[in-house]
């Protein structure tokens, strides 16, 4: 192997997107490995989340100033979707933790804190969750109702959240909470709390349809952390700016990547099909194929687009339109990533409706229908829908 | 007796002259001509890769799929010889070599 095991606290040479890629594709027949027992126990892929460890593919998203490898939002995206083509949970664990450290990295330079809690994650490749959900809210990033009370010098809190993604194995976890007790829902900051500073009690089971490795059941979470470790940018901003564009592009990377292994295993399936077919004397193909790569390949356009656009522009709060654009390509990814699996299960047929075997894709398809959910569609249509009233600067071409 | 080269460059040739309009034709292409500057399309290398497989009894393993193994005879063929000897295993190795 290319990178042996670093001791823990080792400044790491930034990788360069091509280093990435080929570390990423060394671990390739483990992650596939991987992907299959973490699905059937619904767990996560401990042995691929080391394996990026040692690859040190956990710091992508860190500046480089911070001992990460700096990497833009069209190489995380591209990334993202090579990951997605292994095992879908291990994508969406990286991709989650990618916009965690992005959303500290934004507020990094004017706390040391948070600075040097980065420069540890990126030397020890630490992993960071989220807990935005939270019972009773229905389901609404921008509105909390658990508060970070203000003792002195800490702040504590205790929330309930809904589903925390591998919460039984990262190191911190970036909480958001109201400001404090008095503050409106919507009036919001993210809290950055390590796991020795918490105490951390699963109060649900995971035990879903797809998206097993992701391991997301609900945890109560309470804990007092010192107070420079609340993000002094309100959070509605961090959402604009960075959690909502960057988390809509990397997942719909990642289920991109997912539709792109169904159609890759159609793709050799169709193969097999045709050497039969060839070898009886009536050698003939299926135009299916066809139609089915010529929809993946929209898609991949659009998050290849849209990253670009992102990284082109950035993201201001007040720039509405990439948030509608963000939110346009998570609705639309999510289900068409889901209709272009199900047209590789027709290509297929019973050996794609199988869970085993190299033409399965049954988990590519039970893994998509979770994308339609995570931050529901028709909440996201209807923010869409609100925006698409204020003016025709959504329409310019 | 032929071969396994041997057959194996008939066969490519054969199929070559079946499934793609060449210039000059297959039998006047020297093993080294790239193929593809002599009127080979993407969409003919498929059928022949399926011809070709059928009529030598071998499969070529998705590495070496891609226009590179038609951009020649030579190199078509080479391939092919490599597959049928790794398929006939050690019994024939000798022989065939």
């Amino acid at each position: 192997m290319t990178f042996a095991a670093q001791p823990a606290a080792a400044v790491r040479t930034p990788l360069t997107f091509d280093a990435a890629r080929a570390a990423l594709a060394e671990h390739a027949d483990l992650l596939e490995q991987e992907a299959v027992r973490a699905d059937r126990t619904a767990t996560v892929p401990q042995a691929s989340i080391d394996a990026l460890r040692t690859a040190g593919l956990w710091s992508a998203a860190i500046p480089q100033e911070f001992g990460g490898h700096g990497l833009g939002a069209v190489e995380l995206a591209r990334l993202g979707m090579q990951l997605g083509g292994h095992c879908s949970a291990t994508a969406m664990i990286w991709a989650m933790h990618q916009l965690q450290v992005a959303c500290l990295a934004g507020s990094a330079t004017g706390q040391p804190v948070l600075a040097d809690y980065l420069r540890r994650a990126a030397a020890e490749q630490l992993l960071i969750a989220s807990v935005t959900s939270e019972a009773g809210i229905g389901g609404n990033l921008r509105a909390s109702s658990a508060a970070a009370v203000r003792l002195g010098t800490e702040v504590e809190f205790e929330k309930q959240a809904t589903t925390v993604s591998y919460g039984a194995v990262a190191d911190a976890f970036l909480i958001s909470l109201r400001r404090d007790e008095t503050a409106s829902a919507s009036d919001q900051v993210l809290v950055l709390a390590e796991r020795a500073q918490l105490d951390l009690r699963q109060t649900g089971g995971w035990n879903t349809l797809g998206m097993r490795g992701t391991g997301s059941p609900a945890f109560l979470v309470r804990g007092t952390v010192p107070a420079d470790q609340v993000l002094a940018e309100p959070f509605g901003s961090i959402a604009a700016r960075c959690m909502v564009p960057l988390s809509h592009l990397l997942w719909a990377g990642v289920w991109t990547g997912v539709a792109n292994d169904a159609i890759r295993r159609a793709a050799r399936f169709t193969r097999a099909k045709a050497r039969s077919a060839a070898r009886a004397g009536n050698p003939h193909t299926d135009e299916r194929l066809g139609q089915a790569y010529a929809r993946l390949r929209l898609l991949q356009g659009a998050v290849l687009h849209f990253a670009n656009e992102y990284a082109d522009r950035g993201a201001r709060e007040d720039d509405s339109s990439l948030t509608v654009q963000a939110n346009a390509l998570k609705t639309a990814v999510s289900v068409d990533a889901s209709r272009i699996v199900e047209g590789a299960l027709e290509i297929c047929g019973m050996a794609g409706y199988s869970e085993d075997g190299p033409y399965s894709v049954a988990r590519h398809i039970r893994d998509l229908y979770s994308a339609r959910l995570m931050v529901s569609n028709r909440q996201i249509d209807l923010a869409n829908s609100d925006m698409l009233l204020f003016g025709e600067r959504m329409f310019q071409q | 007796m032929t071969s396994v080269p041997e057959r194996c460059e008939q066969v490519v040739r054969a199929q070559l002259a079946a499934h793609a309009e060449l210039h000059p034709a297959a039998d006047q292409l020297a093993r080294t001509d790239d193929l593809y500057d002599h009127g080979l399309t993407s969409l003919a290398s498929a059928r022949i890769m399926l011809a070709v497989e059928g009529e030598l009894g071998i499969e070529f393993p998705e590495r070496l799929l891609g226009k590179a193994l038609f951009s020649s005879i030579g190199r078509l063929t080479d391939a092919c010889a490599e597959l049928v000897d790794a398929r006939s295993g050690s019994v024939t190795r000798g022989v065939a070599s």
